[in-house]
């Protein structure tokens, strides 16, 4: 049997698709049944079938109302404005903070640097009660402040990332623009940042992702329901003593994952562009 | 992506954002706001703001600032505002964790407000006050009573033509009844005996022998025969072999939601480790009404052993800055027929005795139940249990990890009970 | 790093020359670039971290005072906290298991899609999509629906013959934890992102020189790909490490250290200890305990690292 090269390619891509479609379905089966008891009659949303037994869509609607009139609009809101703060002031400062560990010198810089990548083992749980005393003594405790701003600050990972990619950029870029009379700060917004845009993007993506996500933080922090994200606001649905509405429940938690996906699909050729490796040494 | 001056309006906001929180919020007016912390699901929420509602349309000078989120989570926020000092002014609070906070002075003594007149309470019960008392002192007020339940499915009952379970039946009875079921219909007696994991099975059967869970001071175990451990996990081990409950491994994978129980499709006739105020809960879940049961007696027993709990407490943060107001709302929530009424059975059948009789009055299919249990109870009930010692959960923990190790059968009932006695007095101890 | 740094040392050697003040000035423009993190890291990290060195030698539950016992905590938890020791073992076993697992779906993954086919794109996201739930309630309930005796799981195994007897994966004292590791394994999005983009910086052009020299597909991947991938495998290696040392979402969510402890991750432990029960102090030396064990695994494997990661020459 010879086959010719395109139609060695062509069926190639057939077993490819045929392939990694169906175990497709394995991956998105636990979205596929949540999706599906979003839609299933009261009762019967944690029934093991895939398929509905009907299209409740009144479950949307019920999960939507929220909590003692504060409806999921706010929850979404609340979560919009945290990541959506926590990812600019993230990509941002920790572009600043990767500039001045790659483009400048400083008595330090190596002791620093080691101490910012030897941050990346301190597990959070070790640091969530002292930080509670801290900003409860900082009068702090019932605002977004201490959910927002540790979020917002350069974290190890995104200053990692970071570093890695502004390596990649040839140095010969900014000293020309120094030779012209840029300062470094001029430096950093006319020629780094610019180019910084994959790098941004992917940590972009991350930061918003895992914000989003975070519950304890905002758990610990907030006291005002009209302050509570989403992903606090997916837990109020269950308590062991009273009936939990499960379609409403998936409705919800289906909703909230959307943004990241679309964000994800929208950007994803981004996200592989912008992890660098130039020149990587631990 | 950034032009320059998007930029810089990314940093100002920043600036700003980081300036604004050195300046505190200081509005302030004639107004005092107290802060309500409660866990639940929507529909308590819902009903608990209509009676803020209604309380700040009397008291238009106090505003409730409600704090509630669901059950996940309320204990780990609690502690650390606790920690810090930083406790609302008026928390929803279970007994068994109370003592911790009373030992560490975190939560007001309400006598004072009670004796001063703050606080009406001639329409409740001194047993249901006494529910609230932790070394003496009130430390908290119980919203309702709570019993601990079964729930059976009489349609199984008549199938396999068995009576249903009576308030006089002993575990013997019961185990027979479990079998039987088994027998006639191929399904499960019952998930569990009894309300196993958490313990309260074996606190009636320890006070049904005479003996009690914890000593009168909370420094060790109260029973020192290790028999009667011995002889509860074996009734259990019986019947596991049996076949008429649910085996180890079935326990542990089974859900944990209420309304998934067993009994709720058929699989069991009877579902024994609940509490009074899950019927509406359970009954849902099956889509028709599931009768609750008692616990069962002992044969020989001594003492009555069944009990009835508090189904939560208001409590006072010791250190709200308005306690008078906190008295105000307190007094509304405990006597205000029409508040009472709208927040129903949801924080198990109220204390007060005016507001239940105009519960009792439109009560609905399922509270009407309710109620008759809840009286049958409090018909068939020891002393209240003494309060929890703050080292609770820890005990707990260790009488489940013998529980189970001794029903995935690890070790004998007999090296369980060492183990557990071992474990807790060493706990209790320290 | 250290060539770096020799290049930085002939930068300082060559500032002797500059006047005090432009060298005051040099130092503060590099300061105040990495103020935002120096900030952040001294506020958020480095306080909360000395702060909780100090509680772990003291005995400290959540509602009162810290009191001070010196090494108490640690001599308790070493010589008599059983618990810690199976929670330890516990870690260990699903991280050697779970990392590799993990990294293998995402590499496997990412080399199918690395080249652009009709709908790669849709596939990405897809594949994507189980980190996204993480540990969410949706995850928990199928996981422990898939994974019971009546479920999909032993269903299949069934109807291929490979077991006649249901059995209940969750229950199973000695099973359960496979149920989470098998999750580890299945939500391997962010290493796959990592390894797509790696794979991106491959020159094709070496591909090409393979290929000349008459490598096939399985030679080339051992030859060029391996090799030149090997620093993102080291970054993946360590950043999943980390994670999986410190899992607790997944582990709370499905099983929460049942069946008889056999799935009691030490981060589930530590947050017993430490949140349910209060115990700051007894908390904080166990979160300590693991932070020197992290880093001494993390500095093993540093040391190892260069043995097997290949790096292109600087001059690339």
């Amino acid at each position: 049997m010879n086959l010719t090269f395109s139609q060695k390619e062509k069926l190639k891509n057939i077993l490819f698709q045929v392939c990694v479609g169906l175990f497709c379905l394995v991956m998105l089966y636990p979205l596929l049944w949540m999706v599906s008891g979003s839609l299933k009659s009261s009762g019967n949303a944690l029934s093991a079938t895939l398929l509905p037994d009907a299209f409740r869509f009144q479950n949307y609607l019920e999960g939507w109302k929220g909590f003692g009139g504060v409806s999921f609009a706010t929850f979404f809101r609340n979560s919009l404005f945290i990541s959506g703060s926590a990812t600019i002031g993230q990509i941002v400062l920790a572009a600043f903070s990767a500039f001045g560990f790659t483009r400048t010198r400083f008595i330090g810089q190596k002791f620093w640097f080691a101490i910012m990548i030897a941050t990346v083992l301190v597990p959070m749980q070790i640091l969530r009660i002292p930080q509670y005393i801290m900003f409860n003594n900082w009068g702090w405790v019932g605002s977004y402040l201490p959910v927002i701003l540790p979020q917002m600050l350069p974290v190890p990972f995104f200053t990692f990332l970071m570093v890695q990619f502004i390596r990649g950029i040839p140095s010969e870029l900014d000293e020309a623009a120094e030779i012209d009379g840029c300062s470094k700060f001029g430096t950093f917004f006319k020629i780094i940042l610019p180019n910084l845009k994959p790098v941004l993007v992917t940590a972009g993506i991350f930061r918003f992702y895992w914000s989003w996500n975070d519950f304890m933080t905002p758990l610990l922090y907030l006291q005002n329901v009209t302050k509570y994200p989403v992903s606090i606001a997916l837990k109020m649905f269950s308590d062991p003593n009273a009936v939990t509405n499960w379609g409403a429940m998936f409705a919800m938690t289906f909703l909230s994952i959307l943004p990241t996906m679309i964000i994800f699909i929208f950007f994803q050729r981004y996200l592989i562009d912008g992890v660098s490796f130039s020149g990587l040494k631990g | 992506m950034f032009s320059k001056r998007n930029f810089s309006l990314v940093l100002i906001l920043t600036l700003v954002l980081s300036l604004s929180l050195s300046v505190a919020a200081l509005a302030q007016d004639d107004q005092v706001t107290l802060r309500f912390s409660w866990w639940g699901s929507q529909s308590r929420h819902e009903k608990t703001l209509r009676v803020i509602e209604m309380f700040e349309e009397k008291y238009p000078n106090i505003k409730i600032q409600p704090e509630y989120t669901g059950w996940s989570g309320y204990w780990d926020k609690m502690n650390a505002q606790a920690a810090g000092d930083n406790l609302p002014d008026i928390i929803q609070h279970v007994r068994k964790f109370m003592s911790g906070y009373v030992q560490n002075e975190q939560l007001l003594d309400l006598s004072p407000y009670i004796e001063d007149g703050s606080i009406d309470t001639t329409n409740i019960d001194s047993s249901y006050l006494e529910m609230g008392k932790i070394y003496g002192k009130q430390m908290g007020l119980a919203t309702g009573v709570n019993a601990p339940a079964g729930y059976y499915d009489k349609e199984l009952f008549d199938a396999a033509g068995i009576d249903y379970p009576s308030a006089d039946d002993t575990w013997q009875d019961r185990a027979e009844m479990f079998k039987k079921i088994h027998e006639e219909l191929g399904i499960l007696g019952a998930s569990s005996p009894t309300a196993q994991q958490d313990g309260t099975g074996f606190f009636v059967w320890l006070r049904q022998h005479g003996a009690s869970f914890y000593n009168e001071d909370g420094t060790a175990l109260g029973y020192d025969d290790d028999q009667l451990f011995v002889d509860f996990m074996k009734y259990d081990l019986d019947l596991i072999k049996s076949g008429a409950v649910q085996n180890a491994m079935q326990r542990q994978e089974s859900a944990r939601a209420v309304e998934e129980d067993l009994v709720t499709n058929g699989k069991a006739a009877t579902a024994t480790n609940y509490w009074s105020n899950q019927l509406a809960a359970i009954s849902t879940g099956a889509g028709k009404l599931l009768h609750p049961f008692l616990y069962p007696k002992a044969a020989d027993q001594t003492q009555e052993g069944r009990f009835m709990k508090p189904a939560m407490l208001l409590t006072v943060s010791k250190n709200t800055e308005h306690p008078a107001e906190v008295m105000k709302f307190l007094n509304f929530w405990f006597n205000d027929v029409e508040a009472g009424k709208v927040i129903g059975t949801d924080r198990g059948v109220p204390t007060n005795t005016k507001v239940v009789s105009a519960l009792k009055e439109n009560a609905n299919q399922y509270d009407k139940v309710v109620f008759d249990f809840v009286d049958q109870a409090s018909k068939n009930s020891g002393t209240a249990l003494p309060p929890q010692p703050p080292k609770d959960q820890e005990v707990i923990a260790a009488y489940e990890e013998a529980y189970w190790q001794v029903i995935y059968e690890m070790i004998s009932p007999e090296e369980g009970a060492k183990q557990f006695r071992e474990a807790a007095n060493k706990i209790l101890a320290d | 790093m250290n060539n770096k740094f020799e290049a930085l040392d002939t930068v300082r050697s060559l500032d002797k020359g500059m006047d005090r003040k432009k060298w005051l000035k040099k130092n503060l423009v590099g300061y105040a670039f990495i103020l935002p993190w120096l900030i952040g890291f001294l506020a958020f990290i480095a306080y909360p971290l000395l702060s909780s060195l100090y509680y772990s030698l003291t005995e400290y539950n959540i509602v009162g005072d810290p009191s001070w016992v010196g090494l108490k905590n640690y001599i308790n938890i070493f010589t008599d906290d059983s618990k810690f020791w199976l929670s330890l073992k516990v870690t260990f076993y699903y991280v050697i298991f779970a990392v590799p697992l993990r990294l293998i779906s995402a590499l496997g993954l990412a080399l199918l899609f690395r080249k652009a086919r009709p709908f790669t794109n849709f596939y990405r996201a897809a594949y994507y999509v189980p980190s996204i739930l993480g540990g969410s309630v949706a995850i928990s309930v199928v996981w422990r629906q898939l994974f019971s005796s009546q479920g999909a799981f032993n269903d299949l195994l069934v109807a291929l013959g490979i077991m006649q007897n249901r059995i209940s994966w969750i229950g199973h004292p000695n099973y359960a934890i496979w149920t989470l590791i098998i999750l580890a394994a299945w939500q391997f999005g962010s290493p796959m992102i990592i390894f797509l983009a790696g794979l991106k910086q491959i020159p094709k052009g070496l591909y090409e020189a393979a290929e000349i020299d008459g490598a096939g597909k399985i030679q080339q991947f051992f030859k060029v790909t391996l090799p030149l991938l090997t620093p993102v495998l080291f970054f993946n290696l360590i950043m999943q490490m980390v994670k999986m040392f410190m899992v607790f979402t997944q582990a709370y969510v499905i099983t929460q250290g049942g069946p008889l402890n056999r799935t009691l991750m030490y981060a589930v432990y530590l947050f017993r200890e430490g949140i349910s029960f209060g115990h700051l102090g007894y908390g904080s030396a166990l979160a300590w305990i693991i932070l020197v064990l992290l880093t001494i695994v993390t500095v093993i494997i540093f040391k190892t690292s260069n043995k097997w990661v290949y790096y292109q020459s600087e001059g690339e």
